[in-house]
């Protein structure tokens, strides 16, 4: 913004706007209704994922089931709410809930962080479906 | 640190500028003064710029420097909030490109809500030569130390930084963190 007193140019007329920038501004408008729009789902999604790994640091494995599948009703690809699940899983102490922890773990990529908290719960029979795994 | 051109950083953003000046003509609009030129975005320094005429009160200053930068950083607040969601929080492994453009418009946004050298400059100069409202002459003058403070930590990413900022405190006040 700079200040200009030479009185002899011509003053544009107030809140009249070249079309581009009507259509501009409409786009930024409709972008910022978008993103509020969506975002009653995302943060339900995230304050779920936030109390499922509560539950889960204090041993509430299967309390932390429940949330985390109302994490992956709303977020269905959420890396975390996956991994975090199948730990839940493995950790409950439910053999018969083992192959569902499996089962949500299949394609996931793992870095070393994950990896190392994974293999302290994974049953050791599972260990075979997993291929390039970090040196530990 | 390393240096990019402002330029380069004005194409990359330049949803931000647009706004930034739509801003500064729409509230000099508001406060009835007049405008000469406007350009709302081009490859130059600056990136964009808004002519007025003479401005006779420190409240219309306030409204014509201050309210773009409110605008900037609500939108960007705003608009990135949906994609630091899945993005970042939840870890979505397939996550629309939408969100992506959303993000950088968002960011962009956000990245040109500090106020211009020149802005910064003119308000402190009407700021210092307005004798009457004392309590926002107050407000004014600590207002425009912060945005020449701003400017100078720009060489250090301020404004990106500040635009990151932005971009985290809505999911940190809704304690998605």
């Amino acid at each position: 913004m700079e200040e200009n007193s030479v009185q002899e140019q011509k003053v544009l007329k107030p809140h009249k706007y070249p079309l581009w920038i009507n259509l501009f501004s409409v786009v930024i408008v409709l972008v910022t209704l978008y993103s509020i729009v969506l975002s009653p789902h995302y943060i339900s999604a995230a304050k779920n994922l936030k109390k499922a790994d509560m539950a889960q640091n204090v041993g509430d494995y299967n309390g932390s089931i429940g949330l985390y599948g109302q994490v992956l009703k709303d977020a269905p690809d959420s890396r975390k709410a996956h991994i975090h699940a199948a730990m839940s899983f493995f950790a409950n102490g439910d053999p018969e809930d083992d192959d569902a922890g499996l089962y949500l773990i299949k394609d996931i990529t793992f870095d070393k962080y994950e990896w190392e908290k994974m293999v302290t719960v994974m049953p050791q029979k599972y260990l075979q479906y997993f291929e390039n795994t970090p040196n530990l | 640190m390393f240096f990019i051109p402002g330029f380069v950083i004005s194409i990359l953003t330049f949803p931000g500028v647009i706004v930034h000046e739509f801003a500064h003509r729409f509230f000099a609009d508001v406060a009835k003064v007049p405008v000469y030129k406007v350009c709302y975005f081009r490859l130059g320094n600056p990136a964009g710029y808004v002519i007025h005429g003479h401005v006779n009160s420190l409240k219309k200053y306030f409204l014509i420097s201050v309210a773009p930068f409110l605008v900037n950083s609500i939108l960007c607040m705003l608009i990135t909030f949906t994609s630091i969601i899945p993005i970042y929080i939840l870890d979505a492994v397939n996550v629309s490109w939408v969100f992506y453009v959303l993000l950088w418009i968002g960011f962009s946004i956000g990245v040109h809500a500090f106020p211009s050298d020149v802005d910064t400059k003119n308000f402190i100069a009407v700021v210092k030569g307005e004798k009457h409202h004392k309590f926002l002459v107050i407000l004014a003058q600590l207002i425009s130390w912060f945005f020449g403070l701003a400017n100078l930590l720009r060489a250090f990413w301020a404004d990106a930084f500040y635009a990151l900022g932005l971009s985290l405190l809505l999911p940190l006040i809704f304690g998605l963190f």
